[in-house]
């Protein structure tokens, strides 16, 4: 436990007005925006920044493991992106009653895209691409191949991280991304 | 065994840095990592702290191969003091304290008061000096059993420097700590480890106890004659030779390294 305070501790302390705002933007009750405001989240506050800038080889010397550092970083996100979504619920329940299954839907939503990028801005940054620059280029092709239709019909559309028309595939591609990118991360680590 | 590294190897991309590392720490030992600016020392130490993946070889700490869960017996001072940003002296206190279960406060607090720690500051903006006492205070309170030190009297004025010398000796011997020290101040070295490693071109290219060291080599004029004597390299006008006979003059701990540094190939750039 005491090492995932250690990454709470440190990461807010480094990060605490970027932080505060992406927080306070979380809180708006749109998807789009919401997935917008994650994405700079993992590039820009999380595990992929600190390996590009340095900081992942402070914590290295440290007590902290490769599988601490990530797993701490992937609870983190866990936290930030979905309490700040459950407080735009419950402030939207004064004006309508969203039911439990839009909720649960909505959370898990979000769940599936933070898993997915936080795999994609990972393997980028273990593989020498930057923490941000080839992820926004996931996300534009990842909106971009969504978009397209061919009679109507799109497989990509099922595991994509930004529609998720099968939210059950498209968390299950997310957990698969985030896993590939833990074995890559734990072999790899960033060799700079 | 402390530290027990074979054969190591480091890669970076297609680059060879580490070309079959070996060498030991017996327990209580001072053991310095000499060598020049990119030799391969710092990349050495990552690799024993775990910090870096090794290519090939084998490292073992505390007698069993290299895992995660040792780093809490380990505790790393970095070459360029880096830091965490925002971070004030308290808060590096705090995360320091969470992960050594045997932090002890009493002697941070020692080094604090005596060299007037402003806790509250960031320590990113604490001078060179100033950071790199920091980290002293932080490894030695730290109670890991294996403190690696990467140049750790670099920016100290010379009183402080000689302080630190002396505080990281004593805790080697009254503690019975081992350290593993970085560093190309020669002579500093010589005061205070009990082992050394020259390390060139990736490779530990000699390994001993500085007495053993100091009595098994010779310096020799260039037109003495020598006989079952291994020729080491130049040392001025000198040669270092490794010899058991009585010949010469025995040669310093610095004129050691630079008789192993330097080769036998003199550099003469106006020839």
């Amino acid at each position: 436990m005491n090492k995932v305070e250690v990454y709470f501790i440190k990461t807010l302390k480094e990060r605490a007005g970027l932080l505060l705002i992406l927080t306070l933007l979380l809180l708006i009750p749109n998807f789009s925006w919401r997935i917008f405001f994650i994405f700079l989240m993992i590039t820009l506050v999380l595990l992929p920044r600190d390996m590009c800038n340095g900081k992942f080889n402070i914590m290295m010397e440290l007590p902290l493991s490769r599988k601490d550092v990530f797993w701490s970083s992937y609870v983190f996100l866990l936290v930030f992106s979905i309490f700040p979504q459950m407080i735009g619920y419950s402030f939207e329940s004064i004006f309508i009653t969203p039911s439990p299954w839009s909720i649960g839907y909505g959370l898990l939503s979000t769940l599936t895209f933070s898993t997915a990028y936080f795999g994609i801005a990972v393997l980028s940054a273990s593989f020498g691409f930057g923490n941000f620059g080839v992820p926004f280029l996931v996300l534009i092709a990842d909106a971009f191949l969504g978009s397209i239709r061919w009679y109507g019909l799109n497989p990509y559309r099922m595991i994509s991280p930004i529609y998720q028309e099968n939210i059950t595939v498209a968390l299950i591609f997310a957990l698969s991304l985030l896993m590939i990118s833990y074995f890559i991360f734990e072999r790899k680590g960033k060799i700079k | 065994m402390m530290v027990k590294v074979e054969n190591l190897k480091k890669n970076f991309s297609a680059k060879r840095v580490l070309n079959g590392i070996s060498f030991e720490v017996k327990k209580g030992e001072i053991f310095s990592l000499i060598g020049p600016n990119g030799a391969g020392k710092t990349t050495t130490l990552r690799c024993v702290y775990g910090s870096l993946k090794p290519t090939g070889g084998k490292i073992e700490i505390f007698d069993e191969p290299f895992n995660e869960k040792l780093k809490e017996k380990i505790a790393v001072m970095n070459e360029n003091r880096r830091v965490f940003r925002r971070f004030t002296g308290g808060d590096y206190v705090k995360i320091w304290s969470l992960l050594y279960p045997q932090w002890n406060d009493e002697i941070f607090s020692n080094f604090a008061i005596h060299y007037k720690f402003d806790l509250s500051q960031r320590v990113e903006t604490y001078s060179i000096g100033m950071k790199t006492i920091f980290y002293i205070a932080l490894t030695f309170a730290s109670g890991a059993d294996l403190l690696i030190l990467d140049e750790p009297t670099q920016h100290l004025d010379p009183l402080i420097r000689a302080e630190v010398l002396r505080i990281i000796s004593d805790y080697a011997n009254e503690e019975r700590k081992t350290i593993l020290i970085s560093s190309h101040e020669i002579y500093e070295l010589e005061e205070i480890s009990t082992s050394f490693g020259i390390i060139k071109e990736g490779k530990i290219i000699y390994q001993d106890n500085v007495d053993d060291a100091k009595a098994s080599h010779r310096l020799i004029s260039q037109n003495e004659k020598v006989s079952q004597s291994e020729i080491v390299g130049f040392v001025g006008n000198e040669i270092l030779v490794k010899t058991n006979k009585d010949i010469g003059r025995y040669p310093t701990f610095k004129e050691i390294v630079i008789g192993y540094l330097g080769g036998k190939e003199e550099f003469t750039p106006f020839k």
